[in-house]
């Protein structure tokens, strides 16, 4: 039987001052399992990854990530599971050009205080840029990239803390369908690699065959 | 790239808005410190009537052209005064554009001024150099220097001397560091109240001279003039006026005592052609007006400060505007808001300390050659 990591009851969360909100009754999803978050823009898919990621906190009901419920945290503990247990994948990139492709790499544990650089991290940056072909340019600068070795880049930061989830925001949302298709099986190879959940927004039904489950957010929300 | 030009285009603009405050600030100070002390090292001063300021400036600085002159005969009145040290100075002349001070030796033991290395000027014809001014030459001893021709144009003007150099003095951090010195003598020599030529005699011939009676031989052009005094034409070196009649740019007295002083100073306040000055009192007066214009300034600083503030300020903000994805991702990966605020502030205050630093240092830097400027503008 394949076990959950999140688990939603009785969500409910409304944004201050909007007429928007967004319930959902239950949800559950699955470790190492590939998830997309879809439906039309503003129904609340980035809504519903951010209250899975813990930047934002529920009106009521719970989320159980790994079994802890995260509306117990407050926003100091809930910022330390994002860091510690939630990846980004930016639609972007937002990589740092001042930084060194390895100083990227290893950026969620230079921002955070109670995340050291380790020899296990540093081995662990080495192994992932070797996974993605760029263990030669780990002292080059983000621009002198390509834009793929940026997008594996990318990937491969939100893998840096091995965390449980990771969270791509329409990381195709801007490429054509076969770069999509490419950026996104990379992105897929990756997380399964490390074992992490993937939770993906994406307007791109094409891709949908590609994730073992699609969650229409639309059905949770409304607008009075 | 990008981001190191952004930065340093930063620091430059607020170097350069930090920097002329600095740099003015110090200056001044240190103008005003060096005039003052000239000012208070010098007691009391005796010249002609005219421009106070003008006075002051000449003989503690040896800046401008004296207009007009007092006599040996003043200089040996107020000498004979007793009540002090009087040294004479005689100012007004050049040499690779040092001025050149005619004075006695006395000048030397009353401002405590020691040699280096030679003498001092105690011939005709010697010269000692300034610290700066024997560096600046490259000069040593037994070198010679030419005085320079006070108007190419006037044929009758004097042929500039040439001076041998006897010593080098040690350094004052005054303007006696900038100064040639000569004795009284040569500088009326160099001012062409003095001369030395051929000697004049019976055996002179004849197409080299104007007149010849039995009382009085007189010269033409051709007679070779000496543009050198050394040991073997010193003593056709002469002065065709009584030596009382000879002129002084100003006269230094450094009283015995405070009340020696005020009696010599009351007893010239209302001579008819003497005026007596305490140069320290004209020195404030001075630096009143230079704080004056400082304040002018630091106004006009403040207002060009502020209005690089907010520019700057404004700059800072559109660059936090473009980087609020880049404070958006960090938020997301786990970075708090205070780490976040820290990281671009942090970038600001190095901006501001690297600046201030560029700053502080370029406005020291410019002291060295400012205050030379500052007094140069006197």
């Amino acid at each position: 039987m394949t076990e959950s990591l999140i688990q939603i009851k009785n969500l409910k969360f409304r944004y201050d001052k909007s007429n928007f909100s967004l319930n959902v009754p239950e949800l559950s999803i699955n470790k190492q399992s590939r998830v997309a978050l879809i439906g039309k823009s503003g129904c609340g898919k980035t809504t519903l990854a951010h209250l899975i990621a813990g930047i934002l906190k529920p009106t009521e009901g719970s989320i159980l990530v790994s079994e802890k419920d995260l509306c117990s945290l407050n926003e100091s503990e809930r910022r330390e599971h994002r860091a510690l247990n939630v990846g980004f994948i930016f639609q972007e990139f937002e990589l740092l050009n001042y930084l060194r492709v390895k100083e990227n790499l290893l950026l969620p544990f230079m921002i955070n205080r109670k995340m050291e650089i380790t020899n296990e991290c540093q081995a662990r940056a080495h192994s992932l840029a070797e996974s993605i072909g760029i263990s030669d340019k780990l002292n080059q600068y983000p621009e002198q990239l390509s834009g793929g070795e940026r997008q594996r880049l990318a990937i491969a930061r939100a893998l840096i803390t091995d965390p449980a989830i990771v969270i791509a925001d329409e990381p195709t949302g801007n490429l054509d369908n076969e770069t999509a298709l490419t950026v996104m099986q990379e992105t897929l190879k990756q997380t399964t690699e490390t074992g992490a959940t993937l939770i993906t927004i994406t307007h791109d039904k094409t891709l949908l065959n590609l994730f073992e489950t699609t969650i229409n957010v639309g059905d949770f929300s409304k607008t009075d | 790239m990008f981001h190191k030009v952004k930065s340093a285009i930063q620091i430059a603009a607020l170097t350069l808005t930090f920097f002329l405050p600095f740099a003015t600030a110090i200056m001044v100070k240190h103008f005003s410190t060096s005039i003052t002390e000239r000012g208070k090292n010098t007691p009391l001063l005796f010249g002609p009537k005219g421009d106070r300021f003008d006075l002051t400036i000449s003989t503690l600085f040896f800046r401008g052209d004296p207009l007009s002159q007092l006599s040996m005969a003043d200089f040996q009145l107020l000498d004979e005064e007793k009540r002090g040290l009087a040294v004479p100075l005689s100012l007004g002349f050049t040499a690779r554009k040092f001025p050149v001070v005619g004075t006695t030796v006395d000048y030397f033991i009353a401002r405590n001024i020691v040699t280096k290395a030679g003498t001092v000027p105690l011939t005709l014809g010697d010269a000692v150099l300034g610290n700066e001014c024997a560096t600046t030459l490259n000069a040593q001893i037994g070198d010679h220097i030419l005085t320079d021709q006070v108007n190419l144009y006037d044929l009758s003007a004097n042929y500039p001397l040439k001076l041998k150099i006897v010593g080098i003095l040690g350094q004052t951090k005054s303007a006696d560091d900038n100064a040639i010195f000569t004795s009284m003598g040569t500088a009326w020599v160099i001012s062409g109240l003095g001369h030395g030529h051929e000697p004049l005699n019976e055996e002179t011939a004849n197409d080299k001279l104007l007149g010849k009676t039995k009382k009085q031989i007189t010269a033409n052009a051709s007679i070779e003039q000496f543009i050198e005094i050394n040991k073997t034409n010193i003593n056709e070196f002469h002065f065709h006026s009584d030596l009382a009649r000879l002129p002084v740019s100003s006269i230094i007295v450094f009283p015995k005592s405070p009340k020696d002083g005020t009696i010599l100073k009351a007893k010239y306040l209302k001579h008819q052609k003497i005026q007596p000055l305490e140069p320290n009192k004209v020195i404030d007066e001075l630096l009143d007006v230079v704080i004056r214009l400082k304040r002018l300034f630091d106004s006009s600083y403040a207002i060009t400060a502020l209005a690089s503030v907010l520019f700057l300020t404004t700059l800072i903000l559109l660059s936090l505007q473009t980087r609020k994805r880049e404070s958006k991702a960090l938020f997301l990966m786990g970075c708090s808001r205070g780490t976040i605020c820290m990281l671009f502030s942090a970038e600001i205050i190095i901006l501001c300390i690297f600046s201030t630093l560029f700053a502080l240092v370029g406005a020291y830097a410019l002291t060295f050659i400012g205050s030379d400027i500052l007094q140069l503008l006197l």
